[in-house]
């Protein structure tokens, strides 16, 4: 009999590693410096990677753990990289001003957190209790907390564009 | 035994007694200023007494004289809601009125004591009236009445140019909300058929939906303008600063609580609970009227203009107390409604008190300095000692720190809304909290406003000449800023005894009596109702921090002795000499936030230099700054261009024919005629 | 009764000599950190020893409000010390004050120290009381937010009761409102006790100091009990934080044993606590006032998410 591992705990990790991402987000919002703005992207993508693996532990399903790998190896490596050198080569070291000044756009990002919980409160079917449900009701939120902040940063600085793009197809591949 | 009644009628006759003796005695002042004061003050004392006896007796006592004409009759009931706030009138009333005997001193000769003394006995004659009416009618006469002695007192320095502008703006709001009053009552009138307030109670819960939210939308608008809430407070800054401070006093302190009188009975009582949307919107208001109100107080380097932004504050964490009643009433939790409104009660009392105090302070400083700009104070802590510790005593209170009374009432209203949480469901419920963290925002900024009011005005080196020769208040204000500060300590200290007091105003509103529960621990300790939910003991704090003062004062005595303390120079920098010059200002105390909150403040400076020979060596420096009051410029401005344009339209209407207005008479004349046949 | 007097007596005594051995730490830690030697770990109690042997210097300018500050700073720390759980789930003042009360009575000893840092008509004082005053007023928002997640969870606002519920419910602080309270507290902390990258401990330099600039004019046994009380205001907090998110090693009863157990866990969390406060003030420059807000409106996010996710997650 092979090992089962608990899913209890799992959606812990999951949550837990969710709620980190959307930490985040927030602090790349809060940020000026365009390279650590590119260095919380890598985090960022490293712990969905993290997420695909642990989704694909604890499920059994070995053709996620491709995800998990491509998603650690293009985004959390290649990807900060390329955009690193490309800084590093226009020469630019600071984020151009954003529109809205930081404390503000925290707060709306804030907000926006507190929409998509919102949103995802109508999907919610409260006949559906089975922990699997509960886990898919936040991860929702999150995911369109994440996109509507990133769409937001989107608007608020033009230099964060690719980000933005990158977390939209993530966020449907977990959601999903 | 005193009766009820006997006492009720004896106060009022005490202070109409004393309107018209002082105003018979206007040519000798020395007169009319004993009559006013000790009228005020025998009126105060009978007042209180009358408001003991209902609350201990409990139960409503009401008495109505008929007066002939349909719909009016002179309908009082004295409930436990109406000795609270009768309670809540006495207690600032008998202090003013002793300041007063000193204060008005400087008046004999300049001004009209007579006249003063009437308005003030007036206002005092028609605030019980408002407490206490039970008829929609005679409830309208005293507020009017009101709203125009304060008109007189407001503008009682007539002959300056702001303040006939503040008596203008003040009363054009009054009434605006008037006439809203006006309004909710016939709507309630219309269908009761009758205008005591008795009949509206079982006939609330029939009100349709549309009815009753026009009834809560009109009632909201008419207190809460009369409250000085946000954003209709533009009034209460420009008017309570430029009255002379006793009256001051008394608008901030107990007039504009009339408004959160209002709401209580109409809402509470006379509704019987609103909608709970409408408790939301109480709250809201309330949270952005906390925040705003002291973030403006921040701003101000007039002493008394920044006590009146934190008379708004105050009512906005009152209503952060009443809308938390009003939802968890419709939510079906009575229990948690009556702590809720214990603590807008308790607050309400409290705010009271100590703004009365620190205007009366505030009174004093004037008094001595001449001055009510900040900028130009400083050091007065040793002429003015005793003002001065009254004051500190104040500015402790309203920053709601332990353990005085605003500590108490706060940490109730802390309690009720983290009890909101768990008693309603769905998403609004993450407004409590919230709300409880912009109340602590609220908190921290009124101690950062205090520190700088108090510190300014009464610490380090004296910015002016005025300051310099400042001289300590005459000993009748003194003794009744002490008797102030008293309450302040005495109602901080003993929470726990006083909350019985609420018990007959739960039982009639809420049907719950709820003291028992918010004591433990041999009356000790405050609790918050639950079984675990938090406890607190203000006089156990108080205990505490003197048991734990004695050592570190001992240890610091013996280091003392033995190694000496001597007085020496403040560090200069190696400049020569400290002086006023060196010091921080008010202004610059509160830049960091202005800078923080400039979304906010939209501050604009201008900075000046005149030099000789190079701009680093300037002989002269200029700086002005301002910031931009947001509501007058957004939200008033656009309306008061409305209605000059609208009444540009009417002017070919008024054209200044006589024939045209007697035509307009007769048309009026046969419409209404047509209008009652119909009928 | 008396057991509230006992209890009440060791715990001040632990506050009392805990607090400089935890400033001594930090600094010690440090140090090492930044490759200096630094000072041994014991510097903390030689300050305070010194400073109450020195004379003392009063400046003329200064009323009693100056006197009064040091009793009223070192008053309030070390009453909200009795209120905090430290080596086991009861503190033995809980019944008279929760949390509500420990926030409240830290901001009556700042604000005397605001008033003592503006009565001197010194203008440092005046600079360090207003930014004091400032970053306080807008890290108590953050603060409150955070709390309220741990006391909705508990549905008290008692903190023995709060540190029973953790216990009961181990491995809790892996829940994401949890660590994310904590990080809010964290961020709060910093703020409060004035270390970068909010203030510098270490600095007389005008442009940066905030609380050395308030406490500028104070000496001898004065200082002796501000700098006491700063460190005793310290250490409650790093409790608070500790004790509500990490409580292990508490235990509810009362014996020798679980003393012993309890203050050798008590003192390894404070360890690692001050490791990490070690670390963020090793790796971060000192913000810029005006980015302080920031920092703090982050703070204040980190809260509200924090109590959005105990219902939701």
């Amino acid at each position: 009999m092979p090992f089962v591992p608990n899913p209890e705990l799992g959606n812990r990790i999951i949550t837990l590693m969710a709620a980190l991402v959307l930490v985040l987000q927030i602090a790349a919002v809060g940020q000026r410096g365009i390279v650590s703005s590119i260095r919380i992207f890598a985090v960022q993508s490293f712990l969905l990677g993290a997420i695909a693996a642990v989704i694909a532990y604890f499920n059994q399903a070995s053709h996620i753990y491709i995800a998990a790998l491509l998603t650690v190896f293009l985004k959390a490596g290649l990807l900060p990289r390329l955009l690193e050198r490309l800084v590093e080569r226009i020469g630019i070291r600071r984020e151009i001003e954003p529109l809205i000044n930081v404390p503000l756009s925290i707060l709306i990002s804030g907000g926006l957190t507190l929409l998509g919980y919102v949103v995802a409160e109508s999907f919610y079917h409260p006949e559906e209790t089975s922990a699997r449900a509960a886990l898919g009701h936040n991860t929702l939120a999150v995911a369109i907390a994440l996109f509507l902040i990133g769409f937001f940063v989107m608007v608020n600085r033009r230099k964060a564009l690719t980000q933005v793009r990158d977390f939209i197809d993530l966020w449907n591949a977990i959601g999903g | 035994m005193i009766s009820l009644p006997i006492a009720f009628a004896l106060s009022l006759a005490a202070y109409a007694a004393g309107a018209f003796a002082s105003l018979a005695c206007w040519r000798k002042p020395a007169v009319a200023r004993r009559i006013c004061c000790s009228a005020a003050l025998a009126g105060a004392a009978l007042g209180g007494l009358t408001s003991v006896l209902a609350i201990l007796r409990g139960t409503p006592v009401a008495w109505s004289v008929p007066s002939g004409i349909p719909l009016f009759a002179y309908s009082f009931s004295y409930d436990a809601l109406a000795g609270f706030f009768n309670l809540a009138l006495a207690i600032p009333v008998a202090a003013v009125s002793i300041y007063s005997f000193g204060y008005l001193k400087e008046f004999e000769g300049k001004r009209n004591i007579g006249l003063f003394g009437f308005l003030f006995n007036l206002l005092l004659l028609s605030l019980t009236g408002v407490f206490t009416a039970a008829n929609a009618f005679l409830f309208l006469i005293a507020w009017e009445v009101m709203a125009l002695a304060a008109y007189g007192l407001v503008t009682f320095y007539h002959e300056d140019r702001e303040t006939r502008r503040a008596g203008l703006l003040y009363i054009i709001m009054a009434h605006i909300d008037a006439g809203c009053l006006l309004l909710g009552f016939a709507l309630l009138i219309n269908a009761t058929g009758s205008a005591e307030f008795a009949s509206f109670r079982p006939i609330a819960a029939q009100l349709s939906g549309g009815q009753q939210t026009a009834a809560f939308v009109l009632f909201f608008l008419g207190f809460g303008i009369k409250a000085g809430v946000i954003p209709f407070h533009i009034w209460l800054p420009a008017a309570h600063p430029v009255a002379p401070s006793n009256v001051s006093a008394l608008l901030s302190g107990i007039v504009i609580k009339t408004g959160i009188y209002g709401m209580t009975r109409i809402f509470l009582d006379s509704l019987g609970g609103v909608p709970s949307w409408a408790g939301l919107l109480v709250l809201i208001v309330g949270v952005v009227s906390a925040v705003l109100g002291v973030l403006y107080a921040l701003m101000e380097h007039d002493l008394k203009r920044l006590l009146a932004y934190h008379s708004i504050e105050n009512i906005g964490i009152i209503l952060m107390g009443l809308g938390a009643a009003l939802i968890f009433r419709v939510a079906g939790h009575p229990t948690l409604a009556a702590v809720a409104l214990i603590a807008a009660m308790f607050h309400t009392l409290n705010h009271a008190i100590f703004k009365c105090l620190l205007f009366l302070g505030a009174g004093s400083v004037l008094h001595s300095t001449g001055t009510r700009n900040m900028e130009e104070m400083g050091g007065l802590i040793r002429p003015m000692p005793v003002t001065a510790f009254c004051f500190l005593i104040g500015a402790i209170a309203i920053s709601g720190l332990p353990p005085l009374n605003g500590f108490a009432s706060e940490w109730l209203t802390y309690q009720a809304l983290l009890a909101g949480f768990g008693a309603v469901s769905g998403l609004t419920r993450i407004l409590f909290p919230l709300a409880g963290s912009m109340l602590a925002l609220t908190g921290a900024l009124a101690a950062a406003c205090f520190v700088k009011a108090f510190a300014i005005t009464f610490l380090a080196l004296p910015r002016a000449a005025e300051s310099r020769n400042a001289h300590e208040a005459p000993r009748t204000m003194l003794i009744g800023m002490g008797w102030l500060t008293l309450a302040c300590a005495a109602l901080g200290l003993g929470v726990t005894w006083f909350l019985p007091v609420f018990d007959a105003m739960t039982e009639q509103l809420l049907g719950q009596r709820v003291s028992a529960h918010l004591v433990t621990s041999h009356g000790l300790v405050l609790s918050a109702g639950m079984r675990t939910s938090g406890t607190v003991s203000p006089l156990v704090i108080a205990v505490g921090l003197l048991v734990l003062i004695v050592p570190a004062a001992l240890l610091v005595a013996i280091g003392v002795r033995r190694f000496g303390r001597k007085r020496g120079p403040v560090w200069d920098c190696g400049l020569p000499g400290l002086s006023e010059e060196n010091e921080y200002t008010a202004t610059a105390f509160s830049k960091a936030l202005r800078m923080i909150f400039s979304v906010l403040y939209k501050p604009r400076r201008e900075i000046q230099a005149v030099f000789d020979v190079s701009p680093y060596f300037p002989k002269e420096i200029r700086f002005e700054s301002q910031i931009e009051s947001t509501f007058e410029k957004r939200l008033y401005a656009p309306l008061q261009e409305f209605i000059f344009r609208v009444s540009s339209r009417m002017r070919t209407i008024q054209a200044g024919s006589i024939h045209a207005y007697l035509a307009y008479i007769f048309v009026t004349l046969v419409l209404l005629l047509l209008f009652g046949v119909r009928k | 009764m008396t057991e509230v007097l006992i209890n009440s007596a060791l715990q001040l005594v632990l506050l009392m000599l805990v607090a400089p051995l935890l400033s001594g730490m930090i600094k010690t830690l440090k140090a090492r950190l930044q490759t200096r030697r630094g000072p041994g770990i014991l510097q903390s109690y030689r300050d305070i020893f010194k400073l109450l042997r020195k004379g003392m210097v009063i400046p003329e300018t200064a009323s009693w409000i100056f006197s009064a500050t040091p009793y009223m700073v070192f008053g309030t720390a070390t009453l909200v010390g009795l209120m905090i759980p430290m080596t086991t789930t009861h503190a033995p003042f809980s019944l008279f004050g929760g949390v509500l009360a420990v926030v409240y009575l830290l901001a009556l000893g700042r604000f005397f120290l605001a008033l003592g840092g503006l009565d001197t008509g010194s203008s440092f004082g005046g600079l360090g009381s207003s930014r004091e005053m400032t970053i306080s007023a807008i890290a108590e928002p953050a603060m409150m937010l955070a709390i309220f997640t741990v006391a909705l969870g508990a549905n008290s606002t008692n903190l023995s009761e709060m540190a029973k519920v953790a216990v009961g419910q181990s491995w809790r602080f892996l829940a994401p409102s949890q660590m994310l309270a904590f990080a809010a507290l964290f961020i709060v902390l910093i703020a409060e006790t004035g270390r970068i990258p909010v203030d510098n401990p270490a600095t007389h330099l005008e442009l940066t100091m905030i609380h050395e600039a308030m406490v500028l004019e104070y000496s001898g046994p004065y200082l002796a009990l501000i700098e006491w009380g700063a460190s005793i205001k310290q250490l409650v907090l790093m409790t608070l934080l500790v004790n509500t998110f990490f409580p292990f090693g508490l235990s509810s009863d009362w014996t020798l044993q679980t003393i012993g157990v309890g203050l050798a866990f008590y003192l390894a969390k404070l360890l690692l606590l001050a490791c990490m406060i070690v670390l963020v003030e090793t790796t971060n420059a000192k913000l810029r006032l005006f980015r302080v807000p920031e920092l703090l409106m982050v703070a204040f996010i980190l809260g509200a998410l924090a109590l959005i996710s105990t219902f939701l997650f």
